[in-house]
C-alpha cells in the first residue's frame, strides 16, 4: 500500500503540475473495442456458399470493410438481430458498397447443408441474403479449420447434442475487417445503430487516407 | 517554517489533493491481500479506467492464488474510456471484452446500457460494466 501511496501522490503531482486532462487514445473514438496490435485474419479462407463453396478470404476489398460475424440460422435473438443491425446500418452509409459482410456458421451440420424444403441451395445462404442480398455464407464441415477461423477473432461457440435437441452457445461479437486482413475493430452485441454507422464511417475514411 | 516554506506547502498540497483525485480510481487496492489485486496499466494513463494484467497471471489463477485484476462491477459514463492491458501470454476475457495475449485494448462508451459476460480475472468469473449517461 506505501508503494502505491507514494506512486500515487508522485503521479497526482505531475498530473496537476501539468494539468494533464483524462482523455483518450486515437483509437478510441470508435465506439466498439480496439486491439494493439490489431489481429490479423489475412490468409483465412472458409468455403462460400453463395460462390459455389470458393474459398473466401477474411479481408475485405481494398479500401472497404469486411463485417464478420460467427453465428448459426436456428438462434432465435442474437443472430437476427446482429444481422439485422448490419442491414440497417450498412443502408445508411454514404458508400454502402465499400462494405462487405459475411456470417460464419457455428453450428455447419445444420446451416452448411441443402434443404429444399427451406431454401434454394445451402440454408446459410438463403439465411445471410435474407438480411443482406450481396452476403456472403461461409462455413465448413472440418471443425479444426471452423476453429482455426474462430480463434483470431476471439470467437467462442460450442454445439450441444441432447437427442434431437441441439443448444448452441456462441460469442456475440461483430467484427470489422480491413483491407489488410486485420481486425479493426469489434463491437459488441446491441451497440446502437448509430454507433456501428459512425463506427464504419470513421474506418472507411480511414482507409481512403491511408 | 518560514514564510516561504509555508508558500511551497499551500501551492503543493491541493495539487497533490487535486492529482489525488484524478488518479486514484485506478490505483485501488490493498497490496497486504495475496494475489494480484486492481492496478493500473501505468500512473499516467490517459484512460478513465485503466487495468493492467501482468505476466503470469493465468499461472497464479492455475495455482489458486486470488486474482482480481478488475472490480466484478463497474460504472462508468458514456465518454468514459477503458484500457485493458494483457501482458500474459494466454488471452483473457474480461466481461464483454475478449483480450489477446500481448494486447491491450481500448474503448470508448459511446452509449449506455449494461455489458455483462465471464472474467478470466475476477475470483467471481463475472464482469458487469454499466454505462451511465453522462
Amino acid at each position: 500500500m506505501r508503494v502505491r501511496s507514494v506512486r500515487a501522490a508522485a503521479c497526482a503531482l505531475v498530473a496537476a503540475l501539468t494539468l494533464v486532462a483524462c482523455g483518450s487514445g486515437e483509437q478510441a473514438q470508435l465506439a466498439g473495442a480496439v486491439l494493439d496490435p490489431l489481429p490479423v485474419v489475412a490468409g483465412i479462407t472458409l468455403p462460400d456458399a453463395t460462390n459455389d463453396l470458393q474459398p473466401f478470404e477474411l479481408k475485405a476489398d481494398p479500401g472497404g470493410l469486411l463485417i464478420v460475424y460467427f453465428g448459426y440460422t436456428n438462434c432465435p435473438d442474437f443472430c437476427p438481430t446482429t444481422m439485422s443491425d448490419v442491414k440497417l446500418a450498412r443502408s445508411r452509409l454514404d458508400e454502402p458498397e465499400r462494405v462487405s459482410v459475411a456470417m460464419v456458421t457455428v453450428d455447419p451440420e445444420r446451416d452448411f447443408v441443402e434443404k429444399p424444403e427451406l431454401c434454394e441451395g445451402i440454408v446459410l445462404s438463403c439465411y445471410v441474403r435474407s438480411f443482406v442480398d450481396d452476403a456472403h455464407a461461409l462455413g465448413t464441415d472440418d471443425a479444426a479449420a471452423l476453429q482455426q477461423a474462430a480463434a483470431p477473432f476471439g470467437a467462442a461457440y460450442n454445439v450441444l447434442k441432447s437427442g434431437d435437441e441441439v443448444v448452441v452457445e456462441h460469442s456475440t461479437y461483430l467484427y470489422a475487417v480491413d483491407d489488410q486482413g486485420r481486425i479493426a475493430v469489434s463491437w459488441q452485441f446491441g451497440i446502437p445503430i448509430d454507433d456501428l454507422v459512425t463506427d464504419m464511417e470513421i474506418l472507411l475514411d480511414r482507409e481512403e487516407a491511408a | 517554517m518560514s514564510r516561504r516554506q509555508w508558500i511551497i506547502v499551500a501551492i503543493l498540497v491541493p495539487l497533490v489533493a487535486i492529482g489525488s483525485l484524478l488518479t486514484s480510481r485506478a490505483l485501488t487496492g490493498d497490496s497486504d491481500t495475496p494475489g494480484l489485486q486492481i492496478g493500473a496499466a501505468d500512473d499516467e494513463t490517459d484512460y478513465d479506467w485503466d487495468y493492467f494484467i501482468p505476466a503470469g497471471t493465468a499461472d497464479l489463477i492455475n495455482s489458486g492464488e486470488p486474482v482480481a485484476i478488475v472490480p466484478a462491477e463497474l460504472t462508468v459514463v458514456v465518454g468514459d474510456t477503458i484500457r485493458i492491458v494483457n501482458e500474459d501470454v494466454v488471452d483473457h476475457v474480461v466481461g464483454v471484452f475478449y483480450v489477446r495475449a500481448g494486447s491491450t485494448l481500448t474503448q470508448q462508451f459511446r452509449s449506455a446500457g449494461v455489458l455483462e459476460g465471464d472474467c478470466s480475472v475476477h475470483p467471481s468469473g463475472a464482469f458487469s460494466l454499466t454505462v451511465l449517461e453522462a
